[in-house]
Formats: C-alpha cells, sequence, structure tokens
C-alpha cells in the first residue's frame, strides 16, 4: 500500500516534468509548423566542365557554402534557400540559354556568375528584361557595368540587374604595367591575347597604360584559346627580344604559351590577370611557370580575418575542388543576393512579394546592402561595380616546397573625395 | 455479540491521497519530497532549454582580433598645390583615416627622377576614427622617365598597426591621375607655364 501510494506521487510529479519538458518543444513545433516557409532558389552560372571548371567548381561550391550557412543561421526568416547550378562551359550561347532558363524558373531570385566576361556579356539583357538580379564574382570587363564607351569619359550602365564583386580590368591591366616598368624594371613587352573579351580587354588596358608610361610594345599576338601548340607565337617572342609577355587569356592556354616561350628559348616571365591565377596554372606549365606574375582582384585571403572563417568553414564541407581565384568572390556574390532577399522581406512584413514583384523589389535592394564579406566590405557604386576595390600580383615562386602563387603587392582603389 | 457488518461501499469511498500521506513514515515522505524537487527542477530546466530562442550561428569570427592596417585604413586625395614657378616642386594634399588606429610609417611612389618627402614628418599617427590631414612634396629631379601621362596613379604606402606592418597602393582615382600629371607635364614639358603662386 506504501509504495503503490509512493508510485502515485512520483508518476505525478514526473508526468507534470515531463509535460512541461513536452509543451516547450510542442510550442516551438508549433511555431515552425505554423509558419509558411518559402522556398527562394538562387541560380548558378559557371563553366562546371571543360578547361575552366577548376574555377568554374570553386565557384560554386562557395555558393553552395553560403547557402548552407543562410539556412543554418535562418538568415532570412521564413524563408530556405536552395542552389540550382547550371554549366555554361564557358560558351557564350550556352550562358545565354542558360540565362533563359533561369528567369523561366519563377522560384529563381537571383543569379550568381558566370566566370568569363563574354558570357556575362550574353546573358544581361536576359536578365534585364525579366528584372532578375545577377551577381558574377568574376567578371572583369569594365564594358560590363560602364558601357563600351567607359574608356572615353562616357561611362554608362547598361543594365540595372547586374552586379559584380570582382574589381574591373579598368584597374587590373594599368596596375600590373606599373609594377612591371616601374618595380621590375623591364621596358620591352610581347602583348598577346586570346581576341576575346576578357583576354583582348585586358590586354588592352595593361598596354594603354605600358606605353604611357614609357615602355614598348615590341610584338603582338593573336591565339586561337583552343589551341595548345604555341610554337610559332613563341618563335615570333623569342625573336622580338622581349623583357617580358602580356598574356591577355585564360589559364588553359596561358599556361602552355607560357612554357612553351620558355622552351623556345626566350626565359622571360609571362605576366597576365585573374584568369592566371590559379593552381592550375602551375599544373600545366609545371617548372616554367617559376617568375610568372598574375594580378588578381582582392586582397591575399590570408590578410583577411573574414577570409580565414570562410577557408574553415569550405574545409569542413569537403569540397573536393579548391575555392580557387573566385570563391570568396562567390560566397559573397550568393550572401549579397541572400542579404537582398532579407531586405525585402522585412519591409514586406515578413513576406516575399507575389510574382515578378519580388525580383524587381530585389533587384532594387541589391543597390543598397553593405555587409562585412569574405573579401572585405561589400557594396556596390552606381554602376553594379563593387566598392571593395583591392587587388594583388602574385608571382609564381617556391614556397612550403612546391611552386606556387605567392602575393608580392596588394593595392586599393580609393578613388576621389 | 457479533460486530456488525462492513458496510458495502458503493461508489469510490477508498482512502483518499491525503489519508495514504499522512500513513507513510516520515522517511518515505522525505525521499519522495526529494525525489518530487528534482524530477520538477528537471522539468522546468528542460522546459526553458526548450522555448529558449535560437542563438544564430554567427557569420563572422567572434574574436576581436585587430584588423590588418590595409582593412582598416582610408587614405583620400585632396588636391595639389603648385607646382610653383621657380620651383620644381609641388604639393600633395591627402587625408587618411583609420578606423581602428594605425601609423604611415612610408610614402614612395618609386618613379626615378621623383623625390617625396611628407609633412608633418613620418610617421604620421592615425588616431582610431580621426581623420588626418597630411601632404606629401613631390620635387622632380629630373623629368626623364616621369610618368606624363599615365591614366593610373599611386603612392605606395607603408602602414603599421598592433597586427602587421603591411605595404600597399593607394591607387588615388581618375582626378588624382589627370592633376599629377599636369604638375608634371607644367614641369617637364612647359616649365614656362607652371603656375605662380596665388594663381
Amino acid at each position: 500500500m506504501r509504495h503503490r501510494s509512493l508510485l502515485i506521487l512520483t508518476t505525478g510529479v514526473t508526468v507534470g516534468a515531463l509535460t512541461l519538458s513536452a509543451c516547450g518543444s510542442r510550442d516551438e513545433g508549433d511555431k515552425s509548423g505554423g509558419d509558411e516557409t518559402t522556398t527562394v532558389t538562387i541560380g548558378l552560372d559557371a563553366p562546371l566542365t571543360g578547361d575552366l571548371s577548376a574555377l568554374g567548381l570553386g565557384i560554386k561550391n562557395s555558393a553552395d557554402l553560403a547557402v548552407k550557412t543562410a539556412n543554418k543561421n535562418k538568415e532570412v526568416k521564413g524563408v530556405k534557400f536552395e542552389l540550382t547550378s547550371l554549366d555554361d562551359v564557358a560558351q557564350a550561347s550556352q550562358g545565354q540559354t542558360n540565362a533563359t532558363k533561369l528567369v523561366g524558373n519563377k522560384e529563381v531570385m537571383g543569379v550568381v556568375g558566370p566566370l568569363n566576361s563574354d558570357v556575362g556579356q550574353s546573358m544581361q539583357k536576359v536578365f534585364a528584361d525579366a528584372n532578375l538580379v545577377q551577381v558574377s564574382p568574376a567578371n572583369t570587363n569594365p564594358a560590363l557595368t560602364q558601357g563600351e564607351k567607359w574608356q572615353d569619359d562616357q561611362k554608362a550602365r547598361p543594365f540595372k540587374t547586374y552586379f559584380r564583386t570582382s574589381t574591373t580590368d579598368a584597374i587590373q591591366g594599368p596596375y600590373a604595367a606599373h609594377y612591371m616598368f616601374k618595380e621590375k624594371k623591364l621596358k620591352k613587352v610581347f602583348v598577346i591575347d586570346d581576341k576575346k573579351t576578357y583576354g583582348a580587354g585586358l590586354a588592352g588596358t595593361f598596354a594603354e597604360e605600358f606605353k604611357k608610361l614609357g615602355g614598348k610594345v615590341v610584338g603582338t599576338e593573336h591565339i586561337n584559346p583552343e589551341d595548345k601548340d604555341f610554337s610559332a607565337v613563341a618563335t615570333k617572342v623569342k625573336a622580338a627580344n622581349a623583357d617580358f609577355v602580356y598574356a591577355g587569356m585564360e589559364y588553359p592556354a596561358g599556361a602552355p604559351l607560357a612554357a612553351q616561350i620558355k622552351k623556345a628559348g626566350a626565359k622571360i616571365p609571362t605576366v597576365g590577370g585573374d584568369a592566371l591565377f590559379s593552381p592550375e596554372y602551375v599544373k600545366l606549365a609545371k617548372a616554367n611557370a617559376a617568375g610568372d606574375i598574375a594580378s588578381s582582384v582582392g586582397a591575399p585571403l590570408e590578410t583577411l580575418d573574414t577570409a580565414k572563417k570562410f577557408m574553415s568553414g569550405y574545409k569542413a564541407e569537403g569540397y573536393k575542388e579548391g575555392y580557387d581565384a573566385y570563391g570568396g568572390y562567390a560566397y559573397d556574390s550568393t550572401w549579397a543576393i541572400i542579404q537582398a532577399v532579407k531586405a525585402v522581406v522585412e519591409k514586406n512584413d515578413g513576406k516575399l512579394p507575389e510574382g515578378d514583384d519580388a525580383r524587381k523589389q530585389i533587384t532594387e535592394a541589391m543597390q543598397d546592402i553593405k555587409f562585412s564579406g569574405v573579401t572585405g566590405e561589400v557594396g556596390f557604386d552606381e554602376f553594379g561595380d563593387t566598392t571593395n576595390k583591392q587587388l594583388s600580383l602574385y608571382e609564381v615562386k617556391k614556397k612550403d616546397g612546391k611552386l606556387q602563387h605567392v602575393p608580392v603587392k596588394s593595392g586599393e582603389f580609393e578613388g576621389g573625395q | 455479540m457479533d460486530a456488525p457488518p462492513e458496510p458495502e461501499v458503493l461508489g469510490h469511498d477508498e482512502p483518499r491521497l491525503t489519508d495514504r500521506w499522512t500513513a507513510l513514515p516520515d522517511r518515505t515522505r522525505r525521499s519522495v519530497i526529494i525525489t518530487a524537487g528534482l524530477l520538477l527542477l528537471a522539468g522546468l530546466t528542460g522546459y526553458g532549454l526548450a522555448t529558449r530562442p535560437a542563438t544564430p550561428v554567427p557569420t563572422v569570427p567572434t574574436e576581436s582580433l585587430m584588423p590588418y592596417p590595409l582593412q582598416s585604413t582610408e587614405l583620400h586625395y585632396v588636391e595639389i598645390d603648385g607646382p610653383i614657378s621657380g620651383q620644381k616642386v609641388f604639393h600633395v594634399r591627402l587625408t587618411a583615416e583609420s578606423s581602428t588606429g594605425a601609423a604611415l610609417t612610408h610614402v614612395t611612389q618609386g618613379y626615378d627622377g621623383l623625390h617625396l618627402k611628407a609633412g608633418p614628418p613620418l610617421p604620421i599617427k592615425l588616431p582610431p576614427g580621426q581623420k588626418v590631414k597630411f601632404t606629401v612634396t613631390f620635387e622632380v629631379e629630373q623629368c626623364a622617365g616621369v610618368p606624363l601621362n599615365a591614366s593610373m596613379a599611386f603612392l605606395d604606402v607603408t602602414l603599421r598597426n598592433t597586427r602587421a606592418i603591411q605595404v600597399y597602393s593607394a591607387i588615388l582615382g581618375d582626378r588624382y591621375a589627370t592633376d599629377l600629371s599636369a604638375a608634371l607635364r607644367a614641369l617637364c614639358e612647359h616649365p614656362k607655364r607652371a603656375a605662380s603662386p596665388g594663381t
């Protein structure tokens, strides 16, 4: 009888305590269950296969990390983000097809990408017509944001839907020109480009500034980016007696070109832009990459505290491919879209507006987005260009027992007052 | 005499809970009270944990490291004074501001034939959040090799704070590049046209 009474009392108290506990879980469960969760899809376009896939996959993985972080942190209340990735194989026509496909998916509220400037150009109007915001982590051709007449002091923004987190070639090419002329004291250059929007544009800004400084362009050549045999060009470079080569192209052509120039007997450095700044460049050119120089957008990641968090997060996710040259910028591009969605949701009493209005409002919100990102303070100027205009030069040197790009100089565009 | 029969129990007339409780020995009652108290405490703790608002995972590092000097300092071009007729110098007015505090320890530009001197003398202290005006005086020692028409111009600046020393190029924008070229051309291409004081 005594034991029975004890059992009754204990059971009563236990049930009471568990009920209180259960109330807590059920409340939260009810809350989340009661709230509607909207799925917002962020589109991504980059070369995920082919020669430039090392850069493209670094962009994709980094965007994926941003989406996972936003969902984990419940960055936007009531919104779950998803990423849908399309492969443009570094071709403008495929990029345009992908843009149309992304516009057709009504859940897509912003697009990250692409890598190549010519692909970016082919997508801009498609997105503009649909009011769908696009943030490129890697396009560097100035015309994309400032119009074709940007060099004639007639800057005009072509599309309000286009933004980028990377610095433009308007700074990258001239900065390398000053470095080679002033610090390396090399006065004669052979300029080679691949005739593409990015390569020809970058080579143009470099050569123009180099000549203004008093340097001499002793030869120019154009190559086909799909070629791998550049022996004829290498022979011309050797005969021209140049001090160095400026290569306006991407690493799949740039690395074998640099190696073949050295093999032809011209032991001179090859200098190029951010599309040569990849571990793949060193893998392809091997020992012949030593001494070559690449400029790239942004400050070296090891000098950015926020980048360290990104790098450890990337490692923890176990992505097979490295984040490469544009990973940090892809993360920031994705995060900018997430923040624009957040601004619109908060403005509309916790809900995303219906239909096309959501895309329109997100594009408008992007203009005022500001946050501390992986690559520094992220924001956009009146052209849609990043306000974070840092860039760095890297030389291929032996470090930690292997050849790799080592930072040699950094700069920051401070603008006027 | 026989004892009266037990009344039939109709309905629920068993001993009440309080009757049973008072019938328990003191030791048992103490054990039950302690056990119940502990269970109630556990329950309330569980309730508190379950209803606590979720703490968002921070997106930036929580440690308060001093930022690298380049990340916390901005330089801005204001104007160029001069060149003054008869002299081979002009003055570049600038401002510097560091959000966390730093020192500007060195300013160069790298071209042969140009000599730079800062005022106030280096190092220039940049207190946190305070805009500091300073001047870099350019002296043209020889015109050969001086960039007369560069579309980009920058100063190589060394910054120091408690965390690091960094050398970087402060690219001061189109207006600085244009004004610098004009000043250099005035001295090297048309030395007689160099502005007189007050013009």
